[in-house]
């Protein structure tokens, strides 16, 4: 192992460490109507390495593991030349559970035929073209520290998503699992060829207020960018609407958001973090109060709290988000809207200030007017333009159902959301 | 150091196993980065991504293959793994043939200039600088919030293909960012900088980040809390560099990437309306918008693309009509015409793709002066915050940072949440003048799954569009 060598030449250098030493195998198939643009497969290891001395700290990252001595060398060099300040804390010694949430083996070639397969009948509900890809990967993390704690643990993980489209409508389909059980292309395809159709020959609307239905895809991207903005480096730093804002009512009290360290289907899990801090479960908005900040070893110690296990080491980030589901059907929710908008999928989210979160993001794939708790026709060239602290206040329902969501384009962390209904939301259009 | 030997290697190799077109790229990437907050060094980061990416055409189907295990063992393997996997999709499937156009076999040796070479900068220079730039700011008691990033980077690269091109390149690069918020009682602004080029250190300075950045923190101080509102309307409309630029990169630049066109970014980035329109015209004569990676100095400088094809400047819009698209040998090879070497690749571990490089509006021949005294009243927009466009590059909103109204040709006092919110022919076809000035900003654009950030510049001159309607946020 590479992180034996590494803990060897930098043990009696420094008096804090923390290395991580993972090598994800990726297998990759892109495709665009019907045929393969390119598969790949990428193998490669890597080694991440936080090192403190006194008040002085280094992150670094190495790739080239002929040199692994050149590159610690040269870690240990820096560390030296560095400016003295707040350093890190690296987890006392302590065991991880790693849940038994991925398969043993990543099932490559079922895998790969189940994403070929769901395009054997997509052309026959009559999409013009299908475009997307399937990613799966195997990593194994091996953690070792200064404090004495080594774990070692291997992660599946089976990420599809595909976009069908027809005249100038389209549907987006995403189905994310740690294991090929769970993996269900076909009903991704389906469900995006199934959409592409409906929102053929779209009309325009009235710029305006309107109530709408966030399907998972979109809704995911909204609680994504809260849970991010609940990190206590985001909020130091500018990045949050959520400064000051520890303890408030920020939402209606049916909306819960966790993060999990470790979840079934989460497809960013592991039991220990950057700084070899135990992962956990961290109620992020309970009832609709903000509750916890995240956090690492330094953010921490400056709010005078505990690290939440979310180490990045500069920036705590979240793992896995989950939306708790409400208890409304998705019928109940469009028969409660008298004019309104049900959206599938947005793209493009951009802030114009993230204090006060004014954003805007463009509703992307199929959207459909709604009156009268009926969908009238697809709707399309909308910008969804609020601020997410109205957004939030203003959600008026929960679906009882959820769905993990991630994709390229939004949702990078992955999520577990409802449908949402929303009021009084403003779609502006060019 | 690369191993270039390992290349040729994996060129002959692939050749042996059958594969009809190879190529081989070694590539190591080394990042420095600094991180002030209100003038605290975060953990200073320091990487690097080495390792070796191999591209193949196996019976007309295209694959990829990467490794940092740099031995041959390593390089067989990925091989021939790939090999199995493409076995398996030729056979299952009736596959697009893909062909790459007929290019020139070269063999390059070439650099940017640098006069401190990035291997003798260390920690220590980095951490002065970005002090030394974080003063501009620290004392202005509306700014409460800043965060400085300084970074460096270093990319070299061997390139080799089985027709026999050899390049080899080294380019360093530097990028300074700052985000800052601003405070007033009744106002909260906050602004992105980012100011790169490629060169050594010394390119900050060629690029007059110090002065730049203390303009835009005059600027914020001036403006903070004294924004008002506009009413919504049409108004005839000059936009400063930094918008011009962000309009051409995403309305022009991006719809012109050949492979989007074809449809192969679909589930991504989205496709193009250059797939729909009828007509080759996209906006008025004054429309011209370019993209050329062999201006020196550039954040997105190249002289050979990542196929190993000589760079060239491509005329993208010329007196608002279509010209030219960006291509690759793929999306080149399909028409049967030559690439125009926009093949780039982020890292050794990804394929390379159709991508921009510095992307601009051609300057015209009105003084900044002249465009103000032709509007009357109006919105002067220099520089914008939030900014997103369709996947189709159709409808697209610029909301701006800095802006003010323009009473009796006279810029005048500052505007709040103005926005352009638009579609890309309406915009352009109201472009009525084009001021002399040309200037650039730095930007790291994104495309592809895995996702790929390359450097760029996005730039033009001032811009007057005329009756163009304005919202207000």
């Amino acid at each position: 192992m590479f992180l034996d060598k590494a803990k060897h030449l930098i043990e009696n250098a420094v008096e804090q460490f923390s290395i991580i030493e993972s090598d994800p195998s990726e297998y990759l198939i892109r495709f665009y109507n019907g045929k393969v643009t390119i598969a790949a497969v990428n193998r490669s290891t890597y080694l991440q390495m936080l090192i403190t001395k006194g008040k002085k700290k280094v992150f670094k990252v190495i790739t080239d593991m002929q040199s692994l001595e050149s590159g610690v060398e040269d870690a240990l060099k820096t560390l030296e030349a560095v400016e003295e300040g707040e350093v890190p804390e690296v987890y006392p010694k302590t065991t991880y559970s790693a849940l038994e949430i991925s398969d043993k083996e990543l099932a490559v070639e079922e895998a790969l035929n189940k994403v070929i397969d769901s395009m054997k009948n997509v052309y026959n509900v009559g999409v013009d073209r299908v475009s997307g890809i399937a990613k799966l990967y195997k990593t194994t993390y091996h953690l070792l520290t200064s404090t004495g704690n080594e774990k070692v643990e291997t992660r599946t993980d089976y990420i599809y998503y595909v976009r069908a489209f027809k005249g100038n409508g389209s549907g987006f389909g995403n189905s994310v699992s740690t294991t090929i059980k769970h993996f269900d292309p076909a009903s991704a395809t389906a469900e995006a060829a199934e959409y592409a159709v409906k929102a053929e020959s779209s009309k325009s609307i009235h710029e305006g207020k309107y109530t709408v239905i966030l399907s998972p895809p979109i809704a995911a991207s909204i609680f994504e960018l809260v849970a991010g903005m609940c990190s206590a480096y985001s909020i130091d730093v500018g990045f949050s609407f959520l400064k000051d804002k520890l303890g408030e009512t920020v939402a209606p009290k049916e909306l819960n958001i966790t993060d999990y360290g470790q979840i079934y289907d989460g497809v960013n899990s592991r039991s220990f973090d950057d700084e070899g801090a135990p992962t956990g479960i961290t109620k992020l908005i309970e009832g609709g109060r903000f509750v916890s900040v995240i956090h690492n070893s330094t953010t921490a110690k400056k709010w005078r709290a505990k690290t939440t296990g979310n180490a990045g080491i500069i920036d705590p980030s979240p793992w896995n988000i989950t939306v708790d589901g409400g208890d409304a059907e998705n019928d109940e929710m469009l028969k409660e809207i008298k004019e309104g908008v049900f959206i599938t999928n947005n793209w493009y989210t951009r802030f114009n200030n993230y204090r006060t979160g004014e954003f805007s993001t463009i509703i992307r794939d199929a959207a459909f007017y709604i009156k009268n708790g009926e969908i009238m026709y697809p709707v399309a060239n909308i910008r969804l333009s609020d601020s997410l602290p109205r957004l939030l206040s203003s959600i008026k329902m929960i679906s009882k159902n959820t769905k993990w969501i991630k994709w390229w384009g939004e949702v990078v962390t992955p999520v577990r959301s409802p449908y949402i209904m929303v009021e009084e939301t403003t779609l502006t259009v060019p | 150091m690369l191993e270039e030997d390992l290349a040729h290697f994996a060129v002959q190799q692939s050749s042996k196993m059958g594969f009809e077109y190879s190529e081989a790229r070694v590539q190591r990437d080394t990042i420095i980065s600094i991180n002030l907050n209100n003038g605290m060094p975060d953990v200073p980061i320091k990487g690097e991504l080495y390792g070796i990416g191999i591209r193949v055409i196996y019976k007309g189907a295209m694959g990829f293959s990467s490794t940092n295990v740099l031995t041959r063992e390593s390089v067989l393997d990925v091989l021939e793994n790939l090999k199995r996997t493409l076995e398996g999709i030729t056979a299952t499937k009736e596959n697009e043939k893909i062909k790459m156009s007929e290019e020139d076999i070269l063999t390059a040796n070439w650099s940017v200039d640098e006069r401190r070479r990035f291997e003798d900068i260390n920690l220590d220079w980095f951490l002065k600088k970005s002090k030394e730039l974080d003063d501009v700011a620290k004392n202005e008691e509306k700014i409460k919030q800043r965060l400085i990033r300084l970074s460096g980077s270093l990319e070299l690269k061997y390139f080799v293909n089985s027709e026999g091109t050899m390049i080899k390149s080294r380019i360093p690069r530097y990028l300074f960012t700052a985000f800052i918020t601003a405070y007033d009682s009744s106002d909260i602004a906050q602004r992105f900088i980012e100011i790169g080029g490629s060169g050594g250190p010394e390119v900050l300075d060629r690029l007059k980040t110090h002065e730049k950045f203390t303009e835009e923190i005059k600027t914020i101080t001036k403006i903070v809390g004294k924004r008002r509102s506009i009413k919504e309307g049409v108004y005839n409309v000059i936009v400063g560099p930094e918008v011009a630029g962000i309009m051409a990169h995403e309305s022009i630049g991006h719809p012109f990437e050949a492979d989007r066109v074809r449809g192969r970014e679909g589930a991504q980035g989205g496709e193009s309306y250059l797939r729909d329109i009828k007509s080759n015209k996209i906006g008025s004569a004054e429309a011209n918008i370019s993209d050329d990676p062999t201006i020196p100095f550039s954040y997105g400088y190249f002289l050979f693309d990542e196929e190993g094809v000589k760079a060239r400047k491509k005329e993208l819009v010329k007196g608002g009509s279509v010209k030219e698209l960006l291509h690759n040998r793929e999306t080149a090879g399909e028409l049967g015409i030559k690439s125009n070497a926009s093949a780039r690749a982020s890292n050794y571990s990804v394929e390379p793709i159709i991508r921009m490089s510095n992307t601009f509006v051609e300057p015209g021949d009105w003084t900044f002066e002249e465009i103000v005294k032709e509007v009357k009243d109006g919105v002067f927009i220099n520089s914008f915050m939030e900014w997103n466009i369709d996947d189709r590059r159709l409808n697209q909103r610029y909301v701006g940072f800095e802006a003010y109204k323009i009473s009796n040709s006279e810029i005048s006092e500052p505007v709040k949440g103005v926005i352009i919110e638009t579609t890309t022919l309406n915009l352009w076809s109201k472009l009525y003048a084009r001021s002399k000035e040309l200037e650039f900003s730095a930007a790291t654009c994104g495309k592809g799954d895995p996702e790929q950030g390359v450097p760029v510049w996005t730039g033009g001159p001032y811009l007057l569009f005329k009756d163009l309607n304005l919202k207000v946020r």
